[in-house]
């Protein structure tokens, strides 16, 4: 069971590095520490584990209706409702206070626990699980494949949706109720439509689609708790030339950036490959955070992992490490354009996850 | 991650019942002496934030600033580039975005008051990475919690209509599952895609794919097979007000519905009494006090019950037995002022094909 050999895992790692207890917090955002830690995918509220070198694993809840769904969903674990989070679970490390324990990530844990007097003393151990978050065993790698499927059948169903008319939240909507039909429980999907003056993506609004418009959106499903992303335009209608212009460049700087992804190389490697076409192309503003936030990132139990492809991350790709790689930006002559693929970096190179054809969808509006 | 409709509604929301919400506060704050609001959000403790400013984060975290006078600060995690989407969605003076929040939270604040006192609702659950640098160099932080509760209850009138809405969207979305159904995963997905199709802005479904072994309900991985009886939960929001509702389904069975329904609507007309409910298998009100949107109140699992405020909305969910047959039920609540019984917001559902 991939749970319990994440938590195995872990725990050699713990007494490898003499850590006596992880203290790792959750909630929906911020949901991959205690995923990895618990297997529990939270939903509501905050939720806090520790986990012992021995193996001895309590989740505290602070919502009633996650606690009764984490008896069943995590076994394995003790699970306790405690409407005073912070106090419940300071209460349980006043008792191992003299041990070394580590939590992940820190700076989010209630200030309860980090903050005034306790004997017990937390150490920031975020290096720790996110190493284990970024480098995944082979059964790991199964399930974000299997989202990766399921994320090239989401755009799929997403290029039916989406039809001049329509309100963005119904073409999201359409796409959620495929997903879990296909049994994901989770998916993060952010959209934007129109032309030059679209800036980036964000949450459905009532918006209709219009003839015309490009259509940007990523769609990032989960499986077991690994979300996949892929990131596509679309055009309603037939492409203008600047728009198949604009879009080769895009689609040139993925193709560097995946090109670039190899065991040994940074970070920093992939997205400078990504934004060097950009600035080949006279385009080099447009990789700046004015306008783009990151050229892809990590992925896993979480749909926003370390590490960041960024021009200042120097942190080194290993096997087993998944990234999408994605130079999302605005493009003046047409607005914001995206496109990315799922990539796992593998002995000697890398495979690519998603397989949906790397073009510039033209839909009948 | 919040991925259904996410907009403010100034028809639903009008910016003169924020102002009021803010008046109310700052009057509040002024007699406490407290200098500066601050309130923390992210997607699973939004209730705070979009209660005075319609504004509700769809990844990351924020912390609102309201000073005793004036229109308040967004301080939020989000990208720079999101903040126009930030200010068409929020009624805000202004929104400064930082990846650190608690550092600029604490820098605006000390740029108006190298010694102001800063009330944090909810202040034990805010991450200290955000609490300890607004705290810092003089900075007094204090629990907000008791002046956030007072101002919430009871329940303005744009806030039940929003809980209104929200309820009748579950209640639709519900509808759209049939006791036919066989397969668990097609029926999270029907009643999923109901509820965003109308407007929710999150939904999570919870099944308990077969009563007669286990009434938990639980999310979905995967699929599983349908059992002849099984209950289905929608938790959803709307415009950041959150509501759930339980229905009992099923192939066979349905003559208890009209006995289960008749004893959950009395034990529910007795709120913020709850006494009536200790007869069930297990029974739980939840409630927004201040930031988060459904906290747990009262209930079977709960040593302690915390009060109801009269005036606000509840859910209240409940498991019975009726004729040897496990039935689950919930649906929100008005829970009633000055001797006024609580109301059910819309009827909660049973049904078989």
């Amino acid at each position: 069971m991939l749970a319990k050999e994440r938590r195995e895992r872990l725990v050699g790692e713990m007494r490898r590095e003499g850590i006596e207890a992880i203290i790792a917090f959750g909630t929906s955002w911020q949901e991959a520490h205690l995923r990895y830690v618990t297997d529990f995918g939270i939903l509501e509220g905050n939720g806090i584990a520790i986990l012992g070198a021995d193996g001895r694993c309590r989740l505290f809840l602070d919502s009633a209706v996650e606690a009764e769904r984490a008896r069943v969903e995590a076994p394995g674990v003790e699970t306790l409702l405690a409407r005073e989070l912070a106090q419940a679970v300071g209460a349980s490390l006043e008792t191992v206070a003299n041990q070394r324990l580590a939590a992940a990530p820190r700076h989010l844990l209630p200030v309860w626990l980090t903050a005034g007097e306790r004997r017990f003393r937390l150490e920031d151990g975020a290096a720790l699980l996110d190493r284990l978050l970024m480098e995944k065993m082979p059964r790991e790698i199964d399930a974000m494949r299997r989202a990766a499927a399921l994320a090239d059948e989401g755009y799929e169903v997403f290029r039916q949706a989406a039809r001049a008319g329509r309100k963005q939240y119904e073409v999201v909507a359409d796409v959620e109720a495929f997903l879990r039909r296909k049994g994901s429980p989770d998916n993060f999907m952010i959209l934007g439509s129109g032309g030059v003056e679209v800036r980036g993506m964000a949450p459905p609004s009532e918006r209709r689609l219009k003839a015309g418009d490009l259509v940007t959106t990523e769609i990032t499903p989960a499986v077991e708790g690994y979300f996949a992303q892929i990131c596509r335009t679309l055009v309603l209608g037939k492409a203008t030339i600047t728009q198949q212009r604009a879009f080769d460049v895009y689609l040139e700087a993925m193709e560097a950036g995946i090109a670039a992804v190899r065991p040994g190389v940074t970070a920093a490697d992939v997205a400078r490959a990504e934004n060097d076409v950009f600035r080949r192309h006279g385009l080099g503003d447009y990789v700046t955070s004015k306008y783009t936030r990151v050229r892809g990132h990590g992925m896993g139990l979480m749909a926003d992992l370390k590490p960041s492809l960024l021009e200042d991350v120097d942190t080194v790709l290993r096997p087993g490490m998944t990234v999408i790689v994605h130079p999302n930006t605005y493009h003046p002559e047409t607005g914001y354009m995206v496109l990315g693929d799922l990539v796992v970096v593998a002995d000697g190179g890398h495979e690519v996850l998603t397989h949906t054809p790397r073009k510039l969808f033209e839909v009948a509006p | 991650m919040r991925r259904g409709l996410i907009s403010w509604s100034k028809a639903e929301l009008p910016e003169c019942v924020l102002d009021a919400r803010r008046g109310r506060a700052q009057a509040a704050m002024a007699q406490a002496g407290v200098d500066v609001l601050a309130v923390y959000t992210q997607p699973a403790r939004a209730a705070g934030v979009s209660w005075f400013t319609g504004f509700i984060p769809y990844w990351n975290q924020c912390i609102l600033l309201l000073p005793r006078t004036g229109r308040p600060t967004l301080v939020a995690g989000l990208s720079n580039r999101v903040s126009d989407w930030v200010m068409r969605n929020a009624h805000i003076e202004a929104v400064a975005p930082s990846p650190n929040i608690g550092a600029e939270a604490g820098r605006i604040v000390r740029a108006s008051n190298a010694r102001a006192v800063v009330a944090i609702p909810d202040l034990d659950t805010v991450p200290g990475g955000v609490v300890a640098p607004i705290g810092a160099n003089g900075v007094a932080v204090i629990d907000g919690t008791a002046l956030m509760e007072r101002l919430r209850a009871p329940a303005d009138a744009a806030e039940l209509a929003l809980s209104f809405k929200a309820a009748s969207i579950a209640h639709a979305a519900l509808a759209e599952a049939g006791g036919g159904e066989t397969d668990a995963a097609s029926l999270v997905g029907t009643i999923d895609g109901a509820a965003r199709r109308l407007g929710a802005e999150e939904v999570y479904v919870a099944l308990a794919p077969d009563l007669a072994r286990d009434t938990s309900l639980i999310r979905l991985e995967g699929t599983a097979a349908l059992a002849p009886r099984f209950a289905a939960r929608v938790s959803l929001a709307y415009k950041g007000v959150w509501v759930r509702m339980v229905r009992t389904l099923g192939r066979e069975g349905g003559e208890e519905s009209a006995a289960a329904l008749e004893r959950f609507a009395t034990c529910v007309a007795g709120l913020p009494r709850t006494e009536g409910f200790d007869g069930f298998s297990s029974w739980l009100v939840e409630g927004c006090r201040a930031t988060q949107p459904l906290e747990p109140l009262a209930g079977s699992m709960l040593k302690e019950s915390i009060a109801v405020a009269p005036g606000t909305v509840a859910t209240v969910q409940a498991a019975m037995e009726v004729g040897r047959r496990p039935v689950l039920i919930g649906a929100p609540v008005l829970v009633g002022r000055d001797g006024e019984g609580s109301a059910l917001l819309v009827p909660p559902q049973f049904d078989q094909d």
